[in-house]
């Protein structure tokens, strides 16, 4: 719920930018992660959330509804 | 009124004891600040320069709090040669990912991802250790948990003491950081004040070796002389087993001085309970009647129950409030010795603290079960493991139990 209320919030150019995993409220947490919220590292947000590199991040891969994105972006490079 | 003195002089007894842990946690941090490792023989110079290689082993399963700077930190270590060993039980596991990720990041670290489902013993951690302790390179192994953040010059102050060929297992002073919930600012006062007092009076008063198993630095020939992992594969306090044996076999067991951060951040109040509940479980199957002296040391507790047993008055309320008093005035010394960096203002929660960890206290006289990790067990002696049984009514209740809370989820 929390979710979907900052990614309507999101304008399309972060949308884009950032990891649909990640929830920004209050702190910053991935729900790519498991049945718990993981909060990621400053690295990991720098090299991983916030970039198109968040295509990367294995959690973002592991997840179903992603790695299908995921798989096409590494076969593109 | 007798009832209100009997317990103001117990009151006074576990604040002479709190006097001694905090003692015992100076003169260890002091130990450091005049350059020496606890556990140094007096007027005898530390060996600064000694580096043996080293085989860090990270048992992991789960997510932890800060779990990535846990692991980075110990990337990051100001040492010529050292090998990091992530153990893992289950590749569905979420930390294989951030483990990856580590990897990814520090390629030049020689960093090895194990993943063996070993279920030799009951003992969740130990079952991740030993494969670990199997791929070891190096002599020198030192187990380490995956909530531990550490500085640049840790390895080099843990290795310090192992020159001496007489020392066979270094441990570490643990203090709680970082708490943003509850159950966390619970957990790290209580890691700041009775566990980090309880470990240093034993060590630096009684010579009694208490080994936490947050830093654990061996060599593999001394290991495997006391029986490996494989022989407290069974055992819920296993780093205690260890160092006891370790200590029987006529090698000197040392705390080092240099304190390791147990960083705890999201903590619910229902883990901070489950925990010090475990290990007051297995403190009552090690200590027996020893672990009575854990209540009278519990000096806020006891300071409250006149309240609750006569009712208020003047007398009963200035003693709860002034022990409290001295009690929150202590841990907030002992904070600003450990160099924890807690808000001072939450040290207004020790005597809450306190309350909780003496009602807390019954439970083992009750129970001997524990759920660790997911697994439940009986606890024996020694806090030896047993299969929790799968008969009678406690099981078809707690079965019971939880179907409800599956179908529920």
């Amino acid at each position: 719920m929390k979710a979907a209320f900052f990614s309507m919030n999101l304008n399309n150019e972060e949308q884009a930018m950032k990891c649909p995993h990640l929830i920004k409220w209050m702190i910053t947490s991935c729900k790519a992660a498991g049945n718990r919220p993981y909060v990621p590292s400053l690295f990991e947000l720098k090299e991983y959330c916030s970039t198109t590199s968040h295509r990367k991040c294995p959690f973002y891969m592991k997840d179903p509804l992603s790695a299908d994105k995921a798989v096409s972006c590494l076969a593109s490079k | 009124m007798v009832i209100f003195w009997i317990f103001a002089v117990i009151a006074m007894v576990g604040l002479a004891g709190y006097a001694g842990q905090v003692a015992a946690v100076i003169k260890t941090v002091r130990a450091g600040s005049k350059g020496t490792v606890a556990g140094t023989p007096p007027g005898q110079a530390p060996e600064e320069d000694f580096c043996p290689p080293i085989s860090i082993l990270k048992p992991l399963k789960g997510l932890d709090d800060n779990l990535f700077d846990n692991l980075e930190s110990f990337c990051l270590q100001d040492y010529p040669a050292y090998e990091i060993i992530f153990s893992i039980q289950d590749h569905d596991d979420p930390v294989c990912r951030i483990v990856r990720k580590i990897r990814a990041k520090y390629p030049h670290r020689e960093i090895s991802i194990l993943i063996e489902k070993c279920g030799d013993g009951l003992n969740p951690k130990v079952n991740n250790l030993i494969p670990a302790v199997r791929a070891a390179r190096y002599e020198h192994v030192l187990i380490s948990d995956s909530n531990v953040l550490v500085g640049r010059d840790y390895l080099r102050a843990v290795a310090s003491p192992m020159k001496d060929d007489r020392v066979g297992l270094v441990s570490s002073l643990i203090r709680g950081v970082r708490g943003r919930t509850l159950g966390s600012v619970f957990e790290n006062l209580h890691l700041n004040s009775f566990i980090a007092g309880s470990v240093c009076l034993l060590d630096r008063f009684l010579h009694m070796p208490c080994v936490i198993g947050k830093s654990m630095l061996m060599r593999k020939g001394d290991l495997e002389e006391i029986g490996g992992m494989q022989a407290v594969k069974d055992f819920l306090a296993e780093d205690y087993i260890i160092g006891k044996r370790m200590h029987d076999s006529g090698r000197r067991v040392v705390l080092s001085n240099y304190a390791i951060s147990n960083v705890n951040e999201y903590w619910g109040l229902k883990k901070f309970i489950n925990r010090h509940t475990r290990w007051g479980k297995l403190r009552w199957k090690i200590g027996g009647v020893k672990y009575l002296s854990e209540l009278a040391g519990n000096a806020v507790f006891i300071s409250f129950l006149p309240l609750l047993l006569s009712g208020f008055s003047a007398m009963t309320a200035s003693l709860a409030i002034g022990v409290s008093a001295v009690k929150m005035a202590g841990d907030y010394y002992l904070g600003r010795r450990l160099d924890t960096g807690m808000n001072p203002l939450l040290y207004l929660f020790v005597p809450v603290k306190d309350i909780v960890i003496g009602c807390i206290w019954f439970v083992p006289l009750l129970s001997s079960s524990v759920v660790w990790r997911g697994n439940r067990y009986v606890i024996g002696d020694n806090s030896l493991l047993a299969p929790y049984p799968e008969s009678g009514l406690w099981t078809l209740s707690t079965r019971v139990f939880n179907a409800l809370r599956t179908r529920e989820a």
